[in-house]
């Protein structure tokens, strides 16, 4: 599914149509997901209808701050990205990778049977899509292919949104993976006042719309959906240099700017938690009292907790600074050889989820030795 | 389950495998070696591993450690790993006896470059329990020994009780491995060499040292050190090989625990080139 | 041994492939083969004694050397063996006082020796040779030394039983 797109023929459909797509979509089985609000944030989670979206709501971002406002406007999608990603559904902060029963004859393994969940994501943006497309390389690109991703993935049926705003935190024009949406969905839209522009991404997403009412775009439409999604390239700030990166900071393991950081650096993972693409997870033993039924649960671990690196005789990154290192290095630069790609997709959770206001863009170029860099958390 | 079904299933990287201990040897204090037969003998058959790769040992409650195989890569029916106790899982193994079952993944990770050392000398660096690892090697270049040019073990332990396998030098002198030990800490009645392990190197004839590759396992710094002294020795720098170790969890590319830059030390690893690694090896906290 | 088949090698050649001496320019070997004698001794001989002053400089050329140190309520503790390519007694090149070892033959050892005197004046009159003999005593010092924090650090201790 989604796979590249090729250029098709847009259509319009009205906001009302938006409920047939869900309801559709929840009588084909899948579990439909989609942006709504909870505890004062735009999250991800099981929706049935469009009234659980946040119309009419945005969020203002900066560093280490977050803050839903009320727009003048009745847009359904009219923010860009809250602390969740996708990769909560594809690779589940706590799943079940295999089990141990005790019988008479010995210890039996067994793995769970391939999850047959669909997924219906609603929303995915342009710099969701490109870490969807990340995390693809990592769980099913290598020798080794993640069960659990794979069924998940391969069932999920994905409806990206354009962003037409940019927050302060965001720059995936620096990382080529947005504003707009151009491969890796099976339907995208872009929101209007009165409907959405939509295009189909694959023949899953072909079908499905062909079983939507939907209207020939015309001229104005075409305009104001090019309009609204120039918005947000327009808005779009906060910039990443990344020429030669990763032998920048490969290259720099010894710069004192990684102390600078360590030292306000909480270690506290919130960065590994939000970002997209993160995938450094431990797998834990669960058993019955009598220890004869025991699951092994896999659940997101992150390279800032000190246990991550440690060892019998001893902790390889024991300092907070030298795990702060890790985590830049890797998804600025060695991420590039391991998967072929930056680990980075701009989409700025880690740094409006950092409760010092540590802004990677501000470290990089800091390393860089850019002209008068701020102090690490400096935007906070 | 379908056939296709039960092939996927087989191929689930997070599948353990039940064996059995048939056998302990009980090597040094706090070392034994395991000698374990997969209960279902069809997957004990398709078993094969090359020389440098580890298994994931699995006690059902308490996790999984990462283990080298220490058996002869040609040996059909057991498989052995050597292991020291270190911490839970570890400890756990020592305290099961014969027959007790518990799970196997593997085999991952890389090998000994047994295929490039082909035609030249061999030198192995090891020392404590960095011999396991290396036994497998050290069976295949014998039992190919016509293949390869002289072949030499240089091999340090704390004292002379950290000593592996000691039983096996004699024969493997005979075969054609010239063994040289050395403790860093001698004690009454020890007569053999006292110093650390890259003196040895340093001091051992080589005939063709631009044809010579060193195969190295112990802990950074010795490897660091020997990789000195071999290229000390004209040794060229993609003729060294080392075995690093890292936190280990998944073993498998997936969960990022043990990466050291660029490398996953469970799938690209653990045996590297040093000329791969080398810059990072001396950066601290890295 | 097969070492001591070598036994046919004049002192020159055999500067030629030692550690200690082989990257020495050939006329500084040259020179120091002039002056130099070659010996052999059992196992179990004595090449110097800890706090005794060390008339001569040894450069083993096969077998190996034991060097020990006494340790009062220990008895005699074996700190480090030396082998071919090596020197042990450089105490009085370098001006110390006495040897800060006792070295003893581990097994039949051939040595190039050098009565210090000699050496010194050799090195004095030259300074040609004294330089590069100088440093390559140097080197060997300092190989000493991170042999001996390498063991300091007692890499093994999470390793292996005490
Ligand atoms: C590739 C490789 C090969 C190895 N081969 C051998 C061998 O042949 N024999 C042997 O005795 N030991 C070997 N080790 C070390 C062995 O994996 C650890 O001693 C073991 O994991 C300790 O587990 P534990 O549960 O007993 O200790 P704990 O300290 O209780 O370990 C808890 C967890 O920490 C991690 N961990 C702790 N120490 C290590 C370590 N040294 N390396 C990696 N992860 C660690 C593991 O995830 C482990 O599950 C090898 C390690 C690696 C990476
Ligand atoms: S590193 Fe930060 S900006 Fe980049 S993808 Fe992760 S959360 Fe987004
Ligand atoms: S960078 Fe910020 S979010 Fe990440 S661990 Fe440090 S304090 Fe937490």
């Amino acid at each position: 599914m989604n796979p590249e797109t090729t250029e098709t023929e847009c259509v319009f459909f009205p906001k009302i149509e938006l409920q047939s797509l869900i309801t559709l979509l929840v009588g084909d089985g899948y579990h439909v997901v989609g942006p709504t609000i909870d505890q004062a944030a735009i999250v991800y989670d099981k929706i049935t209808s469009v009234d659980q979206l946040p119309r009419g709501w945005t969020d203002q971002q900066e560093a280490a701050k977050y803050r839903l406002e009320r727009r003048d406007d009745d847009a359904l999608f009219g923010f860009v990205v809250g602390p969740h990603s996708w990769k909560k559904y594809l690779f589940p902060p706590l799943t079940t990778v295999a089990s141990a029963q005790k019988t008479e004859s010995g210890w039996q393994m067994q793995t769970p049977e391939p999850d047959t969940t669909k997924y219906a994501f609603l929303g995915v943006r342009a710099c969701e899509l490109a870490a969807i497309a990340i995390q693809d390389r990592v769980f099913t690109g290598g020798p080794y292919v993640d069960p659990v991703y794979k069924a998940r993935r391969s069932n999920a049926f994905i409806i990206a949104v354009n962003c037409a705003q940019s927050a302060s935190t965001c720059f995936c024009t620096s990382m080529n993976t947005g504003p707009k949406c151009s491969s890796g969905f099976d339907l995208a839209l872009t929101e209007l006042e009165d409907g959405f522009e939509v295009e189909s991404g694959s023949d899953i997403g072909a079908a499905v719309l062909g079983r939507l009412t939907t209207q020939s775009l015309t001229a104005e439409h075409s305009t104001m959906a090019a309009a609204a999604r120039q918005q947000a390239v327009d808005q779009q700030t906060k910039q990443l240099n990344t020429e030669g990166i990763r032998d920048l900071l490969l290259g720099n393991l010894d710069h004192p700017r990684w102390k600078d950081v360590g030292d306000i650096c909480l270690g506290c993972t919130n960065c590994t938690m939000v970002c997209p693409t993160c995938f450094c997870s431990s797998v834990e033993e669960v058993s019955d009292l009598a220890n004869e039924n025991v699951e092994r649960q896999r659940h997101w671990d992150s390279c800032f907790n000190l246990s991550y690196s440690s060892m019998s005789h001893g902790t390889t990154r024991n300092t907070i600074a030298s795990r702060y290192r890790q985590w830049l290095t890797h998804k600025l630069g060695s991420w590039e050889n391991q998967f072929g790609t930056s680990g980075c997709v701009g989409c700025g959770r880690c740094i409006t989820w950092c409760p010092v206001g540590i802004d990677l863009t501000e470290e990089v170029a800091a390393i860089r030795g850019d002209a008068a860099p701020k102090p690490p958390g400096g935007a906070a | 389950m379908t056939q296709l079904e039960a092939c996927t299933r087989l191929l689930d990287p997070w599948l353990a495998h039940t064996v059995r201990i048939v056998d302990i040897t009980d090597e040094i204090a706090d070392v034994a070696t395991y000698h374990l037969e997969f209960v279902d003998p069809d997957i004990g058959k398709s078993f094969s591993f090359r020389a440098g790769q580890f298994n994931m040992l699995y006690l059902p409650g308490v996790g999984e450690a990462a283990i080298s195989i220490s058996s002869d890569p040609a040996q059909r029916g057991t498989l052995d790993h050597t292991v020291r106790i270190a911490g839970n899982v570890t400890g756990e193994l020592a305290r099961a006896g014969d027959g007790a079952t518990f799970g196997l993944r593997g085999p991952f990770g890389s090998a000994w470059p047994i295929e490039e050392a082909l035609g030249g000398d061999v030198v192995i660096v090891t020392g404590g329990i960095g011999l396991a690892p290396l036994r497998p090697a050290i069976y295949e270049l014998l039992n190919r020994k016509d293949e390869f040019g002289e072949l030499s073990l240089l091999y340090g332990a704390r004292n002379p009780f950290g000593m592996l396998y000691t039983s096996e030098y004699d024969d493997w002198g005979r075969r054609g491995l010239s063994v040289t030990t050395t403790v860093d800490r001698a004690s009454p009645g020890w007569d053999g060499n006292v110093g650390v392990v890259p003196q040895l190197l340093d001091r051992m004839p080589l005939s063709d040292p631009a044809n010579t590759t060193v195969m190295c396992c112990g802990p950074e710094v010795m490897m660091w050190y020997t990789a000195r002294s071999a290229l000390g020795r004209g040794i060229p720098p993609e003729r060294i090989w080392i075995s690093l170790e890292r936190n280990m969890n998944c073993a498998i590319g997936l969960c990022g625990h043990c990466q050291f830059g660029p490398t996953f030390v469970c799938k690209d690893g653990p045996v590297l080139r040093y000329d791969r690694v080398a810059s990072l090896l001396r950066v601290e906290g890295f | 041994m097969t070492e001591s088949s070598h036994n046919d090698r004049s002192i020159g050649e055999q500067l030629a492939t030692l550690q200690f001496t082989a990257s020495l320019p050939e006329s500084v070997r040259d020179a120091l083969a002039e002056i130099a004698t070659e010996r052999c001794f059992a196992a179990g001989e004595f090449l110097c004694r800890e706090g005794e002053s060390t008339p001569e400089l040894f450069l083993i050329a096969a077998g190996h050397v034991g060097l020990d140190m006494l340790v009062p309520g220990r008895g005699q503790v074996r700190v480090l063996t030396l082998g071919p390519g090596e020197v042990l007694a450089w105490s009085a090149v370098v001006g110390n006082h006495g040897a800060t070892a006792t070295g003893v033959t581990t097994d039949e050892v051939r040595a190039i020796v050098f009565e210090d005197h000699v050496l010194l004046s050799l090195c004095q009159t030259s300074h040609d040779v004294g330089y590069v003999v100088m440093r390559e005593l140097a080197k060997a010092i300092s190989r000493r030394l991170v042999a001996t924090r390498l063991q300091l650090l007692d890499l093994f201790e999470e390793q292996s039983p005490s």
